[in-house]
């Protein structure tokens, strides 16, 4: 512990930590000093002169964002000269502010107004000059920037460097300081991704989110602690509704939002949304109550049920649903319908991490968190632009990188993260696999596994284990740099980020994780949706039929035997397009439900569409990145009858009640089947992969690694898709660059 | 230049970048030598030093919009400066500008559009002694010569 | 080959200006073509002072001091000097209001009022020479601190002697490196301060141009003093001759052993960049400076910590500016004790001062400390030309004040400066006469540190903002009964609230003025009048019939065709038409042009 310091600030004495700066440690006796440019996490400027305070036996006033405390300091933050010194400052910085603050947005919330009311600041004492055509609004998207009430503190610049892109300086000098760009392009063609961390950290209306433009003063905000769920990450959200309607989301306990959590929300408050259910009416559609829907649903597939059988009956759910939903839609289809025929969207992408983990571990401890990301001392990044797509981990990766943590980096293009990394393996496309089967063969020729740890499995035989030769010509990559990346991965806590989820990519890295014995926490995968995790196990749940089930995959194939679909959050048609003749498939049902935010290109095929809440408008838990249980609450007002509700009442309707009353009975039995021991959860399903029950129980065994001496051009064959493409197998709008755009 | 291809300005950047590789606190001198080679600090060659210095395309703008010897837009073929350091301002250097803003047509900072000339303040050449003073592409005017600039500026305007 | 006559040419930025190359090369051929290329040495020297009067030619040993050279009076000196012995009295200088001229430079006023040690070398050595500072007993002070002094015994003569920085705030010298030497870290980093950004002063850049390897000396054995290893001349970009004779030094340095590894055999290292600022007056202040080294936006940083503990990267770090430096080897040489002799009690040694505005020797001047203003100006100055009479002088530029007629008795040092609002500053000495409005200055360095402040600190951008807009009010005729009051409360406001030196000092032009030609200011604001006839909006030109001899010369002049009238007449203004810029009060040979 560090040595402590003892001071009096305004007649109290304070023990803060030595190196703690004065701001701080009054913030920690609980006296605000006030501040324009100093922000909490940010380092410190000095320079609006705000914070100005008296220190005894010190003749100048000094600025306390940056000044240490020193044992004895006797500190006044409120004298008469202190507070005459903050009103010039705040006299001067408001003789040049335009003070519009009737229509300003952050009117209420803005610390410039504020202070000058708390000051008690004349407006028009100095006769300031404002140049002629001073910057004005610029043309940004999502972005509001209005120049003309930036108060130079320097904030955005400094988070913009810390969490964006660093796109943000100073430019010019003296009166004509402006804080902008490069040249004062556009923020789209300064390399900007939109986090709106600058937003965040604005205290005046310089900054300010374009969609939430008009929608609610900051006086009439309820603010609501809830998850992102645009991705796997989870990451901390604040949300804030006014009138029953979002009007924004900032950044929860992590500091962070990528541009989909910021800004990806906004299809939620899109006039194209569904607003009630539709029934087919010949070649169009009718809106219809929910009960005149769910009636038709369940009357089509109890009679389809009845003339063909319930395996001629299937399900399908994506991968933006809570554990509940996901657990209570399995149990529709195989208690309610009697089949097996139910899967998560997530096995359309071929992706089955999920499967993949427990096969080889036995339970999910291997996941990693971005928060484990940021403490590792090596990170093996996998994925094309993995930091383009995923900005929360890209920052984590960032800041472990800062604090020393060494990267290596397999990407085919010139990334954001190439750019950060110790080693860049540039492989050609599709090569990834080949790579990273050099980094283990480097691994067991130069003895650097660990073999305590393998031998230790279960049914371990290290004579199983089975590489080709790395051949150097198939990826365009000396032996020497895939070496030389095999041997700093070995050392130190490892975590491998994978974007990749091909399946052969998934099998090598978790490979590498069991070769050096990284057990815990080493695998940070991510995905384009909130809960994959759960929906590759929960869908199994309980009461299982006695025949197996088909994968999304096998249902929406043209020869399947399925008569009726139900289509929960997934747009199949919009993925693949005629590919594959699902479209054709879905055509040729006997009866098809689609649930979507949208209506989507499989929604159109539909005989029944019904509406769903998003991710911000209904509560439940999701899988998090590191495999814990995150709980997501209704942050905005739902718009329709909850997922569980409507999978309960069909249940009902084909004769079997679930007999649920809330969605907390449902979370109960969600958490009976994990148990999150001390080191993880594990959890109490049949196996994914219906090879048997392989339940956790200890280490898998080993040789279920032995990876085939195949010659490259053979395993070409093996799925191409890239991680983009599956992310476009969602139908969840919040994608990147459409947000952007 | 907004036509030389990337290659070409690789070929004129990097014995630049070579001179100072691996150096410390040479970023302004760097700079300094990009801009003599290129006239002007044009973006393309802004955001390939960037990329070669790996440091943010911001930071290189932030530091060169600081200071009033790095020019961003091309320059003319002559750089007229009046310097407005005080010896030179109580003797008459405000009025040497406006005859000379009035004479090029272009107020200080600016170029004409024939890119000839240039015309610039400068704080202090510490000529003060021989004040007022100009310069001329870097050499200092005195009073005798500044009378024939006049002349000197209609004989470069013509074709 | 020993020479019968050295002919030392000034070949400063000022001299080259006024056509020194030429002239020299025209001397070069004209001995050649009189056979006299072995008798006469043509030397190229450094700024020999009387800048206003270059090219300068001194012919040594005699001490001849010609001034105003032309190409064309070349051959006739050379044959009358040279060949004949007989010296060319038209082509000497005399006093203002006098007849007679004075032959030898020891007899000029100018001259002979000063006492140089930072300048020793001035006009008597080719700064491009090595050789010839080592004959004037260079690098002799390096070699006794390193082989016969230890560093602390080095740190402890220059305390002794009283040296203050000459960079503007006289910080004891001697102090500052005792503070570097106390760090514990290395590497250490020793800097030359030759951003001499304050308008108004060339101190710096003569020095450098005429004696580049006393301020080497100085660096190296402020380095040997306190250990450090890497030095940086950091020099302003608008002086390109400045910097290229200091690169050429620095090389021939390294070539003698003299800069670079085990210096004098002694294990001694220390090499040294040179570096060339970009124009920012910030770069000044010594953070600022540092950062602009780094590569960082030259923004001024936070003290503590100072730069002896933390500066350059991290690393202690030494900054003093080179008339500082260029002492230091006198010091050394001829000790602490001989040096505190010259000066106040608090201010020893010598200032070096560049002397211009309204001042009939305008030029380069090396005073002991505690010399009047008086002497200054009109001693060695020589009056204020024109018949006009003296108003003020300003100090330190625009972190300075002026200090007015009523105060010419003051003593220059540190100490008294501060006590009259002014501040030493650089050496920056600028004569104003009663035709320079006060107000009108007062705007003018506003005008200059609004655009030179970094902008970061709101006290300083907003603060200076504020008051150069009250000050441009007022000089446009639009100043208000409480416009003084408020300038009264933002200068000290500013001061206090400013981060760095830049926005601290900033004020004084304004305070000083407000104090000792308060009266300008009412008579701006209250009487819509400008005294000094400066500011346009509150002057009209009009011509006097009386004095009009109908020349014409103001006609032909006036740019907007203002003037009219029959030649022989008396010209009447068109005030509609007049811009108000002087041109015809400038050209009148009547004084028939007034402004009122």
């Amino acid at each position: 512990m560090s040595k402590q310091i003892t001071l009096n600030i305004d007649e109290q004495t304070v023990t803060v930590p030595e190196g703690t700066t004065i701001l701080e440690a009054a913030g920690m006796a609980e006296i605000e000093i006030p501040r324009l440019c100093y922000f909490e996490g940010l380092p410190p400027s000095g320079t609006c002169r705000l914070c100005l305070v008296e220190i005894e036996g010190q003749e100048r006033l000094a600025v306390s964002c940056t000044q240490r405390v020193k044992e004895g300091m006797v500190v006044h933050t409120r004298t008469e000269r202190v507070s005459e010194a903050r009103r010039f400052v705040l006299e001067l910085i408001w003789s040049t502010h335009p003070g519009d603050c009737t229509t300003c947005e952050k009117s209420g919330a803005c610390d410039l107004q504020r202070y000058t009311y708390e000051y008690d600041v004349d407006k028009a004492r100095y006769p300031m000059y404002v140049p002629e055509g001073s910057p004005g609004t610029h043309d940004d998207p999502l972005i509001e920037r209005n120049l003309s009430l930036c108060i130079l503190c320097g904030r955005c610049i400094r988070v913009c460097r810390e969490q964006g892109q660093g796109i943000l300086d100073f430019m010019q000098r003296g009166m004509a300081t402006v804080v902008t760009t490069s040249l004062d392009k556009p923020l789209l063609e300064s390399g900007c991704d939109f986090c709106g961390s600058c937003i965040a950290v604005c205290p005046v209306g310089c900054l300010v989110e374009r969609n939430r433009k008009l929608r609610g003063r900051e006086w009439e905000l309820e603010p609501k602690e809830t998850r992102c769920g645009l991705c796997s990450l989870g990451c901390d959200l604040v949300i804030d509704v006014a009138h029953g309607r979002i009007v924004r989301t900032r950044p929860g306990k992590d500091g962070y939002l990528c541009v989909r959590g910021k800004f990806g929300w906004d299809f939620l408050v899109s006039e194209d949304r569904l607003s009630q259910p539709l029934v087919r009416d010949g070649d169009a559609f009718r809106e219809c109550s929910w009960d005149e829907a769910l009636n038709t649903v369940a009357q089509h597939l109890a009679k389809i049920r009845e003339a063909r059988g319930p395996d001629t009956v299937g399900g399908v759910i994506g991968g933006h649903v809570s554990n509940e939903a996901i657990y209570l839609f399995g149990k529709l289809f195989r208690a309610g319908v009697g089949t097996n025929n139910v899967d998560s969207a997530a096995g359309l992408a071929g992706a089955n991490v999920a499967a993949q983990v427990l096969d080889a571990f036995g339970n999910l401890r291997p996941l990693s968190s971005a928060a484990d990301l940021e403490r590792a001392k090596t990170i093996l990044s996998v994925g094309p632009e993995l930091g383009e797509s995923y900005p929360r981990a890209r920052l984590a990766i960032k800041r472990a990188v800062g604090k020393g943590a060494k990267l290596i980096v397999v990407d085919p293009s010139e990334s954001e993260l190439a750019r950060l990394a110790t080693i860049h393996l540039k492989p050609k496309a599709g090569t990834e696999v080949v790579v990273l089967e050099g980094v283990i063969r480097t691994l067991i020729d130069e003895g650097l596994h660990d073999t305590e740890f393998l031998s230790s499995c279960e049914g371990s035989s290290e004579g199983t284990m089975s590489v080709g030769s790395y051949d150097a010509s198939l990826t365009g990559i000396a032996d020497a740099e895939v070496q030389e990346a095999a041997k700093l991965f070995a050392k130190g806590r490892a975590v491998i980020a994978l974007s990749d989820l091909r399946e052969e990519t998934v099998a090598r890295a978790l490979a590498l994780l069991m070769l050096t014995g990284r057990s815990k926490h080493g695998l940070l995968a991510l995905f384009p949706m909130a809960n994959p995790w759960g929906a590759a196990m929960l869908i199994r749940g309980d009461a299982i039929p006695e025949t197996a089930g088909l994968s999304a995959q096998q249902m929406l194939d043209k020869d399947s035997p399925i008569a009726a679909l139900y289509v929960v959050t997934a747009d199949p048609v919009g993925s693949f397009g005629g590919k594959d003749g699902v479209k054709e498939k879905l055509s040729s049902l006997e009866f098809l439900v689609v649930q979507d935010l949208f209506l989507t290109k499989t929604a159109q095929l539909a005989d029944v569409v019904l509406p769903l809440n998003g991710f911000l408008e209904e509560e439940g838990t999701v899988f998090g990145a590191g495999g814990k249980l995150l709980t997501m609450t209704a942050a905005a007002p739902a718009r329709h009858p909850p997922l569980w509700q409507v999978f309960s009442k069909l249940s009902e309707r084909l004769d079997h009640a679930m007999g649920y009353r809330s969605i907390r009975e449902i979370r109960t039995k969600v958490k009976e089947l994990i148990s999150e021991g001390k080191e993880g959860p594990t959890y109490r399903f049949p196996s994914l992969t219906d090879k048997g029950d392989t339940r956790a129980k200890g280490l898998p065994p080993f040789s279920r690694f032995s990876l085939p001496e195949t010659s490259w051009s053979a395993r070409s064959q093996i799925s191409t898709l890239t991680p983009a493409q599956e992310a476009t197998l969602d139908s969840n709008p919040a994608n990147t660059e459409e947000v952007a755009k | 230049m907004a036509d030389e291809n990337q290659g070409e300005l690789t070929a004129r950047l990097t014995p630049i970048l070579d001179r100072y590789e691996g150096r410390r606190g040479v970023l302004v001198s760097l700079l300094q030598d990009v801009q003599a080679e290129f006239g002007f600090l044009e973006e393309k060659v802004m955001s390939t030093v960037a990329e070669a210095l790996k440091l943010p395309l911001s930071h290189l703008y932030g530091v060169t919009s600081f200071y009033s010897q790095f020019y961003f837009k091309p320059r003319g073929k002559h750089i007229v400066r009046v310097c407005t350091g005080t010896a030179c301002h109580i003797r008459g250097a405000p009025a040497i500008q406006a005859r000379l803003e009035d004479e090029l047509g272009i107020c200080a900072g600016e170029t004409t559009e024939d890119l000839v000339f240039t015309l610039e303040t400068v704080n202090c050449v510490g000529c003060c002694a021989l004040a007022p003073v100009v310069t001329v592409n870097d050499r200092v005017l005195n009073r005798r010569e500044q009378r024939k600039l006049s002349g000197w500026i209609r004989e470069q305007r013509a074709p | 080959m020993v020479y019968r006559t050295n002919a030392m040419i000034c070949t400063c930025t000022n001299c080259i200006s006024n056509g020194a190359l030429q002239v020299k090369d025209a001397l070069e051929k004209e001995i050649k073509k009189q056979h006299l290329e072995n008798d006469v040495r043509v030397v190229p020297t450094g700024a020999s002072g009387l800048c206003v009067k270059g090219p300068i030619l001194v012919v040594q040993p005699e001490g001849i001091f010609y001034q105003l050279l032309t190409v064309e009076a070349v051959p006739h000196l050379v044959e009358e000097h040279f060949l004949k012995g007989r010296p060319v009295k038209s082509l000497m200088y005399v006093p203002p209001g006098e007849e007679a001229p004075i032959p030898n430079i020891r007899d000029i006023p100018f001259f002979k009022n000063q006492r140089l040690i930072a300048l020793r070398n001035r006009g008597l050595i080719d700064p491009d020479e090595i050789e010839e500072y080592i004959a004037r007993d260079g690098y002799r002070a390096l070699a006794k601190a390193l082989t016969s002094m230890t560093p602390e015994k080095v740190i402890a003569e220059i305390k002794a002697s009283g040296l203050r920085g000459r960079g503007g705030a006289g910080f004891p010298t001697g102090q500052k490196w005792e503070f570097c030497r106390a760090s514990p870290e290395t590497p250490k980093y020793i800097i030359c301060n030759a951003d001499e950004g304050d308008p108004g002063a060339f101190m710096d850049r003569s020095v450098l141009e005429a004696d580049p390897h006393s301020v080497l000396e100085g660096m190296t054995i402020g380095a040997y003093a306190m250990g450090g290893t890497q030095g940086y001349m950091y020099v302003r970009a608008e002086y390109p001759l400045a910097i290229k004779r200091m690169k050429r030094a620095v090389e021939q340095a390294r070539d003698y052993g003299l800069l670079g590894k085990d210096i004098f055999g002694t294990g001694f290292d220390f090499d040294l960049d040179v570096f060339q600022g970009a124009g920012a007056f910030v770069c000044g202040e010594e953070t600022s400076l540092i950062a602009s080294i780094e590569g960082q936006p030259p923004e001024p940083r936070m003290r503590p910590p100072f730069p002896a503990q933390s500066g350059l990267w991290g690393k202690p770090t030494n900054i003093n500016n080179v008339e500082t430096w260029a002492n230091v080897p006198v010091i050394i040489n001829w000790g602490a004790e001989w040096f505190s002799q010259i000066g106040t009690d608090t201010s020893k040694g010598t200032k070096v001062f560049s002397l211009a505005g309204n001042i009939n020797n305008a030029g380069l001047v090396e005073v002991p400390m505690g010399i009047t203003l008086r002497q200054i100006v009109y001693d060695i100055g020589g009056g204020i030309p024109n018949r006009k009479s003296f108003k003020a002088v300003q100090t330190g530029g625009p972190s300075g004040g002026f200090i007015p007629s009523d105060l010419l008795d003051l003593s220059v040092d540190y100490d008294r400066l501060q006590e009259a609002g002014a501040i030493m500053g650089s050496g920056g000495m600028i004569v104003v006469d009663e035709e320079t409005c006060m107000v009108d200055m007062a705007k003018y360095f506003l005008e200059f540190t609004t655009s030179e402040s970094c902008g970061r600190c709101n006290a300083c951008r907003e603060g200076l903002q504020a008051m150069y807009q009250i000050l441009t009010n007022i000089c446009a005729g639009q100043g208000k009964d409480d416009d003084i009051e408020l300038l009264e409360e933002l200068a000290p406001a500013v001061k206090d609230g400013s981060l760095c030196a830049l926005g601290r000092t900033a004020p004084n032009p304004v305070l000083t003025t407000l104090r000792y030609f308060r009266d300008e200011y009412e008579a701006h604001i209250k009487e819509q009048r400008c005294p000094a006839g400066v500011c346009k909006a509150l002057i009209a030109y009009s011509i006097d019939p009386e004095k009009c001899k109908g020349c014409m010369l103001c006609v032909k002049n006036c740019p907007q065709g203002a003037i009219s009238g029959e030649k022989g007449q008396p010209q009447t203004i068109d005030q509609e038409k007049c811009i108000k810029c002087g041109a015809c009060h400038e050209v009148c040979k009547f004084e028939a042009v007034t402004v009122r």
